[in-house]
């Protein structure tokens, strides 16, 4: 029998208005996500979704699904995880993911690299997001003092986000006026030889 | 006597745990184990904030930490602070996977601090429960907490995720079924629900958002105290500062959104500890929890 090559590739060829299922992402997505520590996993997701099966936040918020989630930054589905909105910073860090996953793809950190792109990318949009606004404080108080006041903090981050305080809320400062009468030291020892690269190290953050 | 660092962290150093704080030292007194503080209570070990913002910031803290302790001649670590745990075990971790790291950051070490990597680190409900042993517990005990049904919160950063706090090995805790703080509290005589009573034992307080988004806090807190009061527990012991700040300081207001079934006193496994072997309400800074357990606990003869 006498094959006719030409004729069998031709049998191969794709139907014409064949189109790759990523045509029109943003494929640099996935590169980004993969240069910041945590994101170099991504290739690793399978996307089995035992993440989104065990999540703490999905079973409470159901458009919270880190399997989604990881799928549009594999996909560079950019405008998707945009739209997202505030839904994407809502994981509480319980860890349930990394510890289930049967790739070893550290979930929760995909996610987290993940969220430094989108900080990257949309500036103005993440300003008052308010899991940020309490990182920014949490991590001035270190820079500053090498310690975190709770008390504080509470209290700048009520002021920041114009929330008004309740009677409950004022527990932080009647627990911590007890407290503080059994010890009181506010400021980390030598931490003068320390800040200037914590400082450095947080301006520089994740980049 | 045995002897470690003990690294409080902020919570209990300086911030609203401080009632943890002043329980760890009655009971490790009590149990003949002296801590060092680690040089006047440390820094901030950067916990999840540090380390969502970068991995370099977040490994830099908990290396200043560890370079501190190993200036001591001791080689392991206490810590009380599930999330401060967290920090240093990961850092730990991290730096067994990849040498490099460890390098950078002694490289932006200053005071002539260098880390070796070697730090044993472990939860305090570990030390007690592997160094001290349940049976030393049981010899001190001068007021058995009989009559006392507890649920125990072990929370997150204890447990998960294995490749940094390596639970499930030799030794260590089971994180689908943690056992080591219902032993320590059982060799107190109290009763501890077991997991199939009170399966939400490993759950999230969901501490991170107690401020950021209160909504998702409060619903995760009251799950856990709704399905403690429900299988029966008297009170909800619990070994992280976090936790304390959620379940317990937050709990007025958690109360005021569920109603009063999720009202359940919560308390440090440590003032458990103390109380059975026979010190005060005062001495373990039991006056200090929001959620009211002094008044429970008198209704015990305890």
């Amino acid at each position: 029998m006498v094959v006719n090559v030409e004729e069998l590739k031709a049998e191969w060829l794709p139907p014409k208005d064949f189109t790759l299922s990523e045509e029109g992402h943003d494929l640099s997505l996935a590169d980004e996500v993969r240069k910041i520590l945590g994101g170099e996993r991504i290739d690793l997701c399978f996307r089995c979704g035992t993440c989104t099966a065990g999540c703490t936040t999905g079973d409470r918020l159901t458009e919270y699904n880190p399997r989604v989630i990881i799928n549009m930054a594999k996909e560079g589905m950019w405008n998707e995880l945009a739209e997202l909105g505030d839904v994407i910073w809502q994981c509480v860090s319980c860890n349930k993911c990394v510890q289930h996953c049967p790739k070893d793809a550290r979930p929760a950190d995909i996610v987290r690299a993940v969220w430094t792109v989108i900080r990257h990318r949309l500036p103005q949009e993440t300003e008052h997001n308010p899991r940020l606004v309490l990182e920014g404080l949490y991590m001035g108080q270190i820079a500053e003092k090498g310690r975190v006041d709770e008390t504080k903090l509470a209290r700048d981050f009520y002021g920041k986000m114009g929330r008004r305080l309740t009677l409950d809320d004022m527990m932080f400062g009647i627990k911590k006026v007890g407290l503080t009468r059994l010890i009181r030291t506010s400021k980390a020892p030598n931490w003068d030889k320390v800040k200037p690269t914590v400082k450095k190290l947080i301006e520089e953050r994740g980049k | 006597m045995m002897e470690l660092i003990y690294y409080p962290g902020c919570s209990l150093k300086t911030g609203l745990a401080q009632n943890y704080d002043k329980s760890v030292r009655v009971v490790a007194e009590a149990l003949g184990v002296e801590l060092h503080e680690l040089d006047g209570g440390g820094s901030c070990c950067g916990a999840n904030e540090a380390f969502s913002i970068g991995e370099d910031v977040s490994l830099y803290l908990a290396t200043h930490i560890l370079a501190t302790a190993e200036r001591t001649d001791l080689k392991e670590m206490t810590i009380p602070c599930s999330g401060c745990f967290m920090a240093l075990v990961r850092a730990n971790a991290l730096f067994a996977e990849d040498p490099s790291k460890l390098v950078k950051m002694n490289g932006l070490l200053t005071d002539g601090l260098k880390y070796s990597g070697d730090m044993v680190v472990e939860h305090l409900i570990e030390t007690l429960h592997n160094r001290v042993g349940v049976d030393r517990v049981r010899e001190r005990v001068k007021r058995p907490l009989s009559g006392l049904e507890l649920a125990t919160s072990y929370g997150c950063m204890y447990l998960r995720p294995a490749i940094y706090t390596h639970s499930g090995e030799n030794g260590k805790d089971n994180p689908e079924n943690p056992l080591f703080m219902d032993e320590l509290l059982g060799a107190a005589g109290a009763e501890v629900l077991g997991i199939d009573k009170f399966p939400a034992k490993t759950d999230c307080c969901g501490g991170t958002f107690a401020l950021a988004n209160e909504t998702l806090s409060y619903r995760m807190c009251s799950e856990i105290l709704l399905k403690a009061k429900e299988a029966g527990a008297d009170m909800l012991a619990i070994g992280c500062p976090l936790c304390g700040a959620a379940l317990d300081l937050r709990q007025p207001a958690i109360a005021k959104q569920y109603g009063d079934r999720v009202s359940l006193p919560v308390v440090y496994f440590t003032q458990l500890l103390g109380l059975a072997f026979g010190h005060s309400v005062d001495e373990l800074g039991l006056k200090f929890n929001v959620s009211s357990p002094v008044d429970l606990l008198r209704g015990k003869s305890l």
